[in-house]
């Protein structure tokens, strides 16, 4: 698939599947990779991205096996830019299919 | 690539981002690694899902706003031609055996080293003392002599293979060290190994390389230099050792024939032979001590 698309909807792709509860990095990449498949280093720079802004918040939390596991809880500024970014890509993609399907 | 392998790369290339960020970077690579691991991918797998470390750097690096393209693009152009090149050849000699680049550039200087001794080896033993020995046979039997040039070959022919079965052996040995990263073991160590085997099994003469296998150890690139130089140095004054002490067994030998005895030539000799030896137990003096790894 087009890298220039999985570019732009990572993003939301992202913050959907962390909306419903916290993920840490593997599982993320797992969830992520059902939709698209995406280079799993890149995840790691987004997931710091959303933080810096953020959109996100992390928090260590024991595993049973080996060392604390950093998992990632959206914030309510988090939220706000799912629901734009989703309302975006709705109308976005609604348009690129109308136009794409019409006949010309 | 091995996981401590990347997360070394990657916490290389990472260098510009503050060690405490780089530590959490590092950590959740790993960690993620560790879980890809456990769901059932190989090590390397896991690690090759990451594709070119250049450009995850370079796209965590852009998520803390640095960015490397302003960089130089000559030099680090270069950097990623000899990376590439250095990782090709790890890879290759990989195969042969579990060897880092290091220890492949040791165990061709340790090839090296013993050519050389070898070499001076084969100066001493076989164009120095064969011809000495084969004129002193023949002074005795002259109706040898129209086969001196023959000696020497065949003197030569036993020298080459001697060094060759001697150089394989010391070389396999080396290279089972390194296969095994026991290192710390100097390649003189295993010669004085391979000879103390040798000399049981074909009574070889000793050669003035003896010094070599004295019981210090070193590893240091810089100490093995000091020891070629130690060698060198060695040579002339064992071979006046070598000459002055066949010149005692001539003086005695014609002190017995002719009844003639020189006093002071006598002196003279021993004076050189003591002379040899002080200056030998200088050098070995100076001998590189084993070094301390930790130092």
């Amino acid at each position: 698939m087009n890298t220039q698309f999985k570019k732009g909807v990572l993003e939301l792709i992202v913050l959907k599947a962390i909306v419903a509860d916290d993920l840490y990095g593997y599982q993320l990449v797992s969830r992520i990779n059902e939709v698209i498949q995406v280079n799993e280093g890149t995840i790691y720079p987004l997931l710091k991205r959303l933080s810096n802004d953020h959109l996100l918040e992390s928090y260590l939390k024991e595993s049973t096996e080996g060392p604390p596991r950093k998992y990632y809880h959206i914030t309510s500024l988090g939220l706000a830019r799912y629901e734009a970014l989703l309302e975006e890509w709705t109308n976005f993609s609604e348009s690129v299919n109308t136009y794409l399907k019409g006949v010309k | 690539m091995l996981k401590s392998e990347f997360l070394d790369l990657l916490n290389q290339k990472l260098s510009l981002i503050n060690d405490k960020e780089k530590e959490d970077i590092i950590l959740e690579y790993g960690t993620y690694i560790d879980d890809k691991i456990a769901s059932g991918v190989s090590e390397e797998e896991a690690v090759a899902g990451f594709g070119d470390v250049d450009e995850l750097a370079k796209e965590i690096l852009s998520a803390y706003k640095i960015n490397t393209d302003s960089m130089d693009p000559l030099s680090s152009k270069a950097d990623k031609t000899i990376d590439k090149v250095y990782t090709k050849l790890e890879g290759m000699f990989s195969k042969l055996g579990n060897f880092s680049m290091n220890e492949i550039f040791h165990i061709i200087f340790d090839a090296f080293v013993l050519v050389l001794i070898l070499w001076i080896g084969k100066l001493i033993v076989v164009d120095l003392l064969c011809r000495i020995v084969l004129s002193m046979i023949f002074s005795f039997f002259v109706g040898f002599y129209a086969i001196t040039d023959f000696m020497l070959s065949l003197c030569r022919l036993l020298y080459v293979c001697i060094a060759i079965y001697f150089f394989v052996k010391v070389m396999t040995k080396r290279v089972e060290r390194y296969r095994l990263h026991a290192n710390h073991v100097g390649v003189m160590d295993d010669i004085k190994e391979t000879w103390n085997d040798n000399i049981k099994s074909n009574d070889l003469p000793p050669t003035p390389d003896r010094p070599l296998y004295h019981e210090r150890k070193v590893h240091h690139v810089e100490s093995d230099i000091l020891k070629v130089i130690l060698v060198f140095a060695m040579i002339p004054v064992s071979c006046i050792l070598i000459g002055s002490g066949i010149g005692f067994v001539v003086m005695i030998y014609v002190s017995m024939m002719y009844a003639t005895t020189s006093l002071g030539l006598y002196c003279i000799d021993i004076a050189f032979v003591l002379g040899s030896l002080a200056i030998l137990l200088m050098l070995f003096r100076a001998w590189p001590k084993k070094v301390d790894t930790n130092a």
